[in-house]
C-alpha cells in the first residue's frame, strides 16, 4: 500500500505516493530518477548515500522513504545553484579531490553541510567530519585540502555578501 | 636532470575532463542506467563454503506477485551461470529471481528452497597444501602432484621452481642469514561502486550490456564465452567507472544479465549488494611465504631461498615466485611457489597482482638482515639495488638507475637518519618494483568546424586517463584543453582495446594519442598551406590557429580551416593511430612510514608517510600524486586493518564494510608524494605507468617501523592490535 507524502526535493515541492518499505536513496534513484545519489553499501557504512536533510546529512539508505513527508531533501543535483558550483564542488574539481567520482556527492554534501556548520574548520575537524565516507581512490590527501580551499572561498563569499538584518528582539 | 621537452598543457596540473559532471551527480555509473520496461535481477547465493546441492524448489518465488522468472542451472543445462551440483565457496551462485521490483526480487530470493547436503571444507592454504585435507571440489581432474612420500596432494593445482646459480653456494658463503613465515590473507579491491550490469536485447537480435568494466572488449569476450554466443553479437558499452583496481578486469553479473535479457526480450538490470562483492567478488589471493635471505658482514646478499603458497580459491590456478626477487642482486636463487585450491571466491587482479604480498615478505626479510648485520636499512638496499645495465625483474637491463634513485631521494625527503622519534615511534622502509603493460590501443582525433578537437578512444577512463589523453591532444595540437572531448568508444565503434589495467593506458593510449595528434597536425598544416598559398615547413600553430613564421598577419583559424576541408580533396581533417605494443620498463615505488606503537593496546599510529615513485614524466602531476596517495592509502590498509577472516567452520566472518573495514579519513595521515622524474625512452614524454607501484611497498614499510618502534616482528597482516599485543607478549615471555 503506497503512502502520499509532501516533501521538498532540491527546493522543488513534490506530491509522492511511496512504498513504506523503499528507502530515501531507492526512492530519489528509482521514482525520481535522481540517480547522483549513490549506494555502495546499503547499510550506512560507506556513506555514498549521503543527502542533506533538513540541512543535515543523512545516510539515505538508512531512511525510509515516507520518512521526509513534510520535510526537505538536498541531493546532490541540487547542491549547485543554477549551474553555478557550491565551493566544495568547485574545489573538489580543482584540487583534484576525486578519482572515480563514485564517493563523491557525498563528500561534497557532507563538506558542504560541514561549512554551513563551521566556516573555518581546521584539518582535524574536517577529517573527522568526512570519517564516515569512505573513499577508495584519494587517500582523502586531495579532498582534505579541497574543504580547506573551499573554507576559504566559503568564507570569501559569506564576507561579501550583504549581512542579514538583525533578528527583532523578543 | 630531466631531459627538457618544451611542453606546455602536457605536464600542468589540469583538471579532470569528467570533474564537473561527476561533482554535480550527473556522471553516469552502470547502475545509474534505467531503460522503459526494465526488470531486475537479484542472485541466490550458496550459503556453504563446500556442499552438494540436493534439491532445488522454485515454486513458492514465482508465484509472489511482480516476479517475472526464476532461474536455475536446471533450466540452462548448456551454460555453466550457475552450480548445478556442487558448490564450493560460500557465494557461489545457483540461481536468480527476476522482477518488476528489485525488493520483490529480493523477497522472493527467499523463498527459493535450497536443500544442501554440506561437505567437509578447507579454507587454510597451509591445510590445503597437505596430502590428508579434505578436496576442495570432488569434480576436479585428479591432482599430478605428490609429497615427498609420493602422497597425492588433492588440492594442489601448480608446482613452479624459479632457480638461479647455486643457493646451497650462496648459503655457504653467507656471513648471516635471517628467515621468516609471512601470511597474507586474501583481500578485497573495495571499489566504492558495486557491480551492476543492464542488458538489452536489440531489434536484430544483439545484445547491447551496460556495464562499468575495465575495458570493454574483455567484458563482450567473456559473456559471448559464458553464453557460447559469436562476438559479433555483443555490443559492450562502458559507463563511467566506480572504481576497479584490478577487480573489473572480468566480468561479474554480466552474462547473467545478457542471458535474462534474451530469455525475457526485457531489459534486465542486475546490481550487486556490497556483502555480494565480498562473497562471490574476485579479491586479491592470499599467500603463506617462507623466505631465507644470506649476506656477506658487508652487507652484500649471497642467497635467496623461499617458498611461496598461493591460495587460489575453489578454482586453483598458479601464482609465481619471481617477485620475491628482483630488486636487489643476488647471485643464488631457489625459489618454490605452490597454487593451490581452497574453499573461497576465485581470486583476481588487485593493483599490482602478487607484488604486495611478495614486496611484504621480501622487504620485511631485508629488513631483518638489516638488523642483524647492525647496518642501516636505506644503506643495505642501496648497496645491493640493481642499477644501469643490471637485469630487471623481467630480465631487460635497466635504461636508467631508476631505484637507487628512488631510494636515495625518498629517503632525503622523509629525513631518513635525522628524524628525532619519541618513545615507542619508529620508521621503516620498503621499495617495491612493478613493470607496467602495453597493449592493443587506439585513438581517433577529428577536426571540428568549430575548432574543437574530439578524440575517441577504446581506452577506458578510470581515474583520469581520458583527462591526460586532452592534455596530450591539446599540446601537440597546440590548442585549449577545453577544445578538446574526448569519448569512449564502445566495442562497435573503435577496434580491440586493451583493459585499462597493469598501469599500460596512459603508456597506451597516451601514445595512440600523440601519434594521431601528430597525425592530425600534419593534416591541419597541410590543408593551412594550400589555403594560405605558402609552404607548410613556414607554418606553426598556436591558440587554435596555424600562423606564418615570416609573415603574422598570414593566419588561418583551424574553425575555418576545418570547414575548408570538407570541400577539399582529401576531405575533412583526421588523425589516428592504432598500438600494437611497445617496449616496456620497470618502476620503482619506495615507502617511508613513521609509526607510534602503544604498548597497552597494540594499536599501531601512523604518523607519516613518504611516498616515492620513479615516474618517467609526470604529465599531470596532480593525477600521479592522487594515484600515489591512493595506493599508498590502500597497502597500509592491508597494512593495518583489512583482510578475508575466517571462523573455525571455514565461514566468512566479515562480508562488509564495518568488520572488513578500509581506511576513513582519520586512519591516514598526510602522505607526501615524491615524483622520481627521469623519463624512459618508451612511454609518451617519457611516462611510465603509474597506477600500480604505489600500492606495493607501504605493509612492509609499516611492519619494518613497528619493529623499529618496540623491537617485534610481526609477520602477518594486517598488522591489528590483537597481533602486535600477542607478539609483544610472545616477546616478553620470552625474555622473562
Amino acid at each position: 500500500m503506497k503512502q502520499q507524502i509532501v516533501t521538498k526535493i532540491n527546493g522543488q515541492q513534490h506530491v509522492l505516493q511511496v512504498s513504506p518499505r523503499k528507502t530515501l536513496l531507492a526512492m530519489l534513484r528509482e521514482q525520481l530518477q535522481l540517480t547522483g545519489t549513490k549506494e555502495g553499501c546499503g547499510t550506512g557504512d560507506c556513506g555514498a548515500c549521503t543527502v542533506l536533510l533538513d540541512g543535515q546529512p543523512v545516510n539515505s539508505c538508512l531512511v525510509l522513504g515516507v520518512e521526509i513527508d513534510g520535510r526537505e531533501v538536498i541531493t546532490i543535483e541540487g547542491l549547485d545553484n543554477d549551474g553555478e558550483l557550491h565551493p566544495v564542488q568547485e574545489a573538489l574539481v580543482e584540487r583534484g579531490g576525486m578519482q572515480c567520482g563514485f564517493c563523491t556527492p557525498g563528500i561534497a554534501l557532507n563538506g558542504a553541510a560541514l561549512l554551513q556548520d563551521n566556516p573555518d574548520p581546521d584539518e582535524a575537524q574536517i577529517r573527522r567530519a568526512l570519517a564516515g565516507n569512505l573513499c577508495r581512490c584519494t587517500g582523502y590527501v586531495k579532498i582534505v585540502e579541497a574543504i580547506q580551499e573551499a573554507a576559504r572561498k566559503w568564507r570569501e563569499k559569506s564576507a561579501t555578501r550583504t549581512p542579514a538584518p538583525e533578528p527583532a528582539d523578543g | 636532470m630531466m631531459q627538457e621537452l618544451d611542453l606546455k598543457t602536457v605536464g600542468s596540473r589540469a583538471t579532470k575532463v569528467d570533474g564537473p559532471a561527476i561533482v554535480t551527480g550527473r556522471a553516469q555509473y552502470a547502475d545509474d542506467v534505467q531503460l522503459p520496461g526494465m526488470v531486475y535481477g537479484r542472485l541466490l547465493h550458496n550459503p556453504h563454503p563446500h556442499a552438494r546441492i540436493r534439491r532445488i524448489d522454485t515454486t513458492r518465488a514465482l508465484a509472489v506477485p511482480g516476479v517475472v522468472d526464476v532461474v536455475t542451472g536446471a533450466d540452462l543445462p548448456d551454460l555453466d551461470l550457475f552450480a548445478t551440483d556442487e558448490v564450493c565457496y560460500q557465494g557461489q551462485k545457483v540461481g536468480v529471481v527476476v522482477a518488476d521490483d528489485p525488493d520483490v526480487a529480493a523477497d522472493a530470493l527467499e523463498l527459493i528452497e535450497v536443500e544442501y547436503e554440506v561437505l567437509p571444507a578447507v579454507v587454510d592454504p597451509l591445510v590445503a597444501l597437505q596430502h590428508d585435507s579434505p578436496p576442495v571440489r570432488l569434480d576436479a581432474p585428479a591432482s599430478e602432484h605428490k609429497d615427498a612420500d609420493g602422497r597425492v596432494l588433492p588440492n594442489v593445482t601448480t608446482h613452479g621452481e624459479l632457480v638461479e646459480g647455486d643457493v646451497e653456494r650462496g648459503f655457504a658463503e653467507a656471513d648471516v642469514v635471517v628467515e621468516a613465515e609471512y601470511n597474507v590473507p586474501f583481500f578485497h579491491q573495495n571499489y566504492l561502486e558495486p557491480n551492476a550490469s543492464t542488458a538489452r536485447l536489440e531489434p536484430d537480435g544483439r545484445i547491447t550490456i551496460w556495464t562499468a568494466a575495465q575495458g570493454s572488449f574483455n567484458i563482450r569476450d567473456a559473456v559471448a564465452g559464458a553464453l557460447r554466443l559469436p562476438h559479433g553479437r555483443i555490443r559492450v558499452i562502458v559507463t563511467q567507472v566506480g572504481g576497479a583496481f584490478g577487480a573489473k578486469n572480468g566480468i561479474f553479473v554480466e552474462a547473467h544479465a545478457a542471458m535474462l535479457a534474451m530469455r525475457l526480450r526485457r531489459p534486465v538490470k542486475i546490481t550487486m549488494r556490497r556483502d555480494e562483492e565480498f562473497l562471490d567478488g574476485n579479491p586479491a589471493p592470499g599467500c603463506h611465504v617462507y623466505l631465507k635471505t644470506g649476506a656477506r658482514k658487508d652487507g652484500t646478499l649471497t642467497a635467496l631461498e623461499g617458498r611461496i603458497v598461493w591460495d587460489r580459491g575453489w578454482l586453483g590456478g598458479g601464482g609465481a615466485a619471481n617477485r620475491l626477487r628482483g630488486l636487489y642482486r643476488i647471485p643464488h636463487i631457489k625459489l618454490e611457489s605452490y597454487g593451490v585450491r581452497t574453499n573461497k571466491p576465485r581470486p583476481g587482479a588487485y593493483r599490482a597482482p602478487g607484488s604486495i604480498q611478495t614486496a611484504f615478505a621480501r622487504e620485511s626479510n631485508m629488513d631483518l638482515l638489516a638488523r642483524k648485520l647492525n647496518m642501516d636499512p636505506v644503506e643495505l638496499r642501496l648497496m645491493n639495488a640493481i642499477s644501469t645495465g643490471d637485469p630487471s625483474l623481467n630480465g631487460t637491463p635497466l635504461e636508467k638507475d631508476w631505484l637507487r634513485l628512488t631510494i636515495q631521494r625518498t629517503a632525503a625527503a622523509a629525513e631518513w637518519g635525522k628524524r628525532k622519534l619519541g618513545p615507542n615511534q619508529g620508521i621503516g622502509i620498503a621499495c617495491g618494483e612493478w613493470t607496467n603493460g602495453a597493449g592493443p590501443s587506439n585513438a581517433f582525433i577529428t577536426l571540428g568546424e568549430d575548432g574543437s578537437v574530439t578524440l575517441l578512444t577504446g581506452q577506458v577512463d578510470i581515474t583520469g586517463l581520458h583527462t591526460t589523453l586532452a592534455q596530450i591532444v591539446a599540446e601537440e595540437l597546440a590548442v585549449d584543453l577545453t577544445k578538446v572531448k574526448v569519448t569512449l568508444g564502445n566495442t562497435d565503434m573503435v577496434p580491440y582495446t586493451a583493459l585499462s589495467a597493469g598501469s599500460l593506458a596512459t603508456y597506451s593510449a597516451g601514445t595512440a594519442a600523440r601519434e594521431a595528434a601528430r597525425r592530425a597536425r600534419h593534416r591541419i598544416l597541410r590543408a593551412a598551406a594550400e589555403f594560405l598559398e605558402v609552404d607548410a615547413d613556414q607554418l606553426e600553430m598556436g591558440a587554435g590557429r596555424v600562423v606564418s613564421r615570416s609573415d603574422a598577419s598570414l593566419s588561418v583559424g583551424l574553425a575555418e580551416l576545418a570547414a575548408s576541408a570538407r570541400r577539399s580533396s582529401e576531405g575533412p581533417i583526421s588523425g589516428q593511430w592504432v598500438l600494437g605494443s611497445l617496449p616496456t620498463h620497470p618502476s620503482y615505488s619506495v615507502h617511508i612510514a613513521t609509526v607510534e606503537v602503544d604498548p597497552g593496546t597494540g594499536r599501531v599510529r601512523l604518523l607519516d608517510l613518504v611516498a616515492g615513485q620513479d615516474v618517467g614524466r609526470a604529465l599531470n602531476p596532480m593525477l600521479v600524486e592522487g594515484q600515489i596517495h591512493g595506493g599508498a592509502t590502500q597497502c597500509l590498509g592491508l597494512g593495518l586493518m583489512e583482510g578475508y577472516k575466517y571462523g573455525g567452520n571455514e565461514h566468512l566472518l566479515n562480508a562488509d564494510l564495518v568488520d572488513n573495514p578500509i581506511p576513513t579519513a582519520m586512519d591516514v595521515p598526510v602522505i607526501r608524494t615524491v615524483m622520481v622524474e627521469e623519463p624512459c625512452s618508451d612511454g609518451p614524454y617519457g611516462a611510465k605507468g603509474v597506477g600500480e607501484p604505489p600500492m606495493i611497498p607501504g605493509a612492509a614499510a609499516i611492519a619494518n617501523a613497528i619493529h623499529d618502534a618496540v623491537g617485534i616482528r610481526v609477520t602477518t597482516v594486517p598488522i591489528t592490535p590483537e597481533r602486535v599485543l600477542r607478539v609483544l607478549q610472545a616477546g616478553a615471555a620470552e625474555q622473562a
